[in-house]
């Protein structure tokens, strides 16, 4: 921008209505240029959760020479989120999951969770996606650039999600390859849906694993009625949760996982098109994460957990009689 | 273990369904031959036949002196296995309806077997069986096996009450997206997703 000035033809209160001016227009453009609050975070993720839209998404995620995708259709309305596969839909929101071939499942409470402080965003910028009017927007970690999401500017519904590893790679990307602004689903008839009998976890009191790890806050535990016990972790963009199952109740570990070290410590890790999942084993106790971290993210979050610890012989031979 | 389209196995097969030891790809091969081979329908009922007599046995004893020379040892497991001619089934027998330490150790063997069937299914080892195992150092082998699972199954009833199932992971994973689908993020970032062909 570029501003000139000619002291000839302006009286003094003219100057100094211009030297306002200026100052408004540089303090606007340095609230341009610097990143927004973090609650605008909030705002963004707020409106995407209430857009109604229909379309057909693809999920790729790249990581540790895997390379897994999946494209399934999408219905987002009234809060909830309709997958179908075939004959097949799963409906998600509100805290269930439940679909035409599967029980449903919720919880007993949960807890409420903001961004926090750890990420801001840029200035939305205009930009076109799939031929639609859309807002592109920048999620940084410090300086370090860990999303981008294009939101659709009619409906806020987000188009396309990049997400980056610690070095900048793109880690995760989510599409739309056709999209259309409504839902053929009605609001009342996903509530509808939403009401059948649902498997309730009760929540449990306290947990044996940390408050917090590696900026991700434990915010809710669940201990179902076979011993499984489930810690739910979330920083305000990302989640992941980690099951703490009795090793008689889970096959041994994690089928198509590839082993993985962090610290020296041995994780098997599969990478699937949304989800990363880590298995660990710790004497008697077998350990799941399943979530949608990025990798530096993930390692920095193993090794706040409690790390793998094999089992010697003798231990397992008085496994068998104790 | 291989498929019994030959019946070059059978024997062992028959033996290891009547075990619950089959995985479950066995399983319905084993069903599906039975359904069709009479040979091995004949050899199931005999070895069924040997178990059911088992324990219909009545306790008689033998001097200890003579038993002591002529205890079964392996043909024990080989007997309950139906892997015996039916003249060693006719002495095995014999020797059975006098022998009350021989009665006593085939009947462990046998709640051995049954205490297996309560365990949780578990994949064979990829691992080839050593070569060259004798019969006898094979049968040797089970009894330990046997006797481990026997353990194992009273550890397992003392810890749990029962026989646990396995979680399978569909079931954390649709736990993981219900409790994510609460979360201002879930919108945006994809927690979900039917893996399919990378277009």
């Amino acid at each position: 921008m570029t501003w000139t000035w000619s002291p000839e033809c302006r009286t003094a209160s003219s100057r100094a209505a211009s030297a306002a001016a200026i100052v408004v227009a540089v303090l606007a453009s340095l609230s341009m240029a610097a990143p927004a609050r973090a609650d605008d975070l909030d705002d963004y993720l707020e409106r995407a959760a209430k857009a109604d839209y229909a379309g057909r998404r693809v999920v790729v995620t790249m990581w540790n020479g895997a390379n897994e995708a999946a494209v399934g259709d999408i219905e987002h309305a009234g809060g909830m989120m309709i997958l179908k596969d075939g004959d097949t839909e799963v409906l998600i929101g509100g805290g269930k999951l439940g679909g035409t071939e599967m029980p449903g499942i919720t919880f007993s409470s949960w807890s409420a969770e903001g961004a926090g402080t750890k990420y801001t965003t840029s200035e939305a910028t205009p930009v076109t996606r799939l031929g639609r009017s859309a807002r592109s927007v920048t999620i940084f970690e410090g300086d370090l650039k860990r999303a981008t999401i294009v939101f659709d500017a009619v409906t806020w519904a987000p188009l396309t999600t990049e997400i980056y590893d610690g070095e900048g790679r793109l880690f995760r990307l989510s599409t739309f390859t056709e999209f259309g602004p409504v839902s053929a689903r009605a609001y009342a008839a996903l509530r509808e849906q939403a009401s059948d009998a649902y498997e309730v976890v009760p929540e449990q009191a306290g947990s044996t694993l940390p408050v917090r790890a590696a900026g991700y806050e434990r915010l809710d535990t669940y201990l179902d009625a076979d011993g499984i016990a489930h810690a739910f972790y979330g920083d305000g963009l990302f989640s992941f949760s980690v099951f703490e199952i009795p090793t008689d109740r889970v096959e041994p570990g994690l089928e198509g996982g590839t082993a993985f070290e962090v610290g020296g410590a041995r994780y098997l890790v599969l990478v699937e098109p949304a989800e990363i999942w880590v298995s660990w084993q710790r004497g008697e106790i077998a350990f799941m994460l399943v979530g949608d971290v990025p990798p530096d993210h993930l390692i920095d979050v193993l090794s706040e957990l409690p790390a793998p610890k094999g089992r010697s012989f003798i231990d397992k031979i008085l496994g068998l009689f104790s | 273990m291989a498929g019994v389209s030959s019946c070059w196995d059978r024997e062992e097969l028959l033996s290891g369904y009547l075990d619950g030891e089959l995985t479950s790809g066995e399983l319905a091969e084993v069903v599906a031959h039975l359904d069709g081979c009479t040979d091995c329908i004949a050899v199931f009922r005999r070895i069924q036949e040997a178990r059911s007599l088992v324990r219909q046995l009545p306790d008689l004893d033998l001097p200890s002196a003579l038993a002591a020379a002529l205890h079964l040892g392996d043909l024990l497991s080989a007997y309950l296995d139906g892997e015996l001619s039916p003249q060693d089934v006719e002495h095995v027998g014999d020797h059975l309806a006098l022998c009350a330490p021989c009665r006593s150790e085939l009947r462990e063997l046998d709640a051995a077997r049954t205490a297996v069937r309560a365990l949780p299914r578990l994949e064979p080892s990829l691992e080839p069986p050593p070569l060259g195992a004798s019969t006898a150092r094979r049968h040797w082998a089970r009894r330990a096996v046997a006797a481990a699972a026997v353990a194992a199954a009273i550890a397992l009833v003392v810890n749990t009450g029962g026989p646990a199932a396995f979680v399978d992971r569909d079931t954390l994973a649709n736990r993981h997206t219900a409790r994510t689908s609460v979360e201002q993020g879930f919108a945006v970032i994809p927690a979900f997703a039917t893996p399919a062909e990378t277009p």
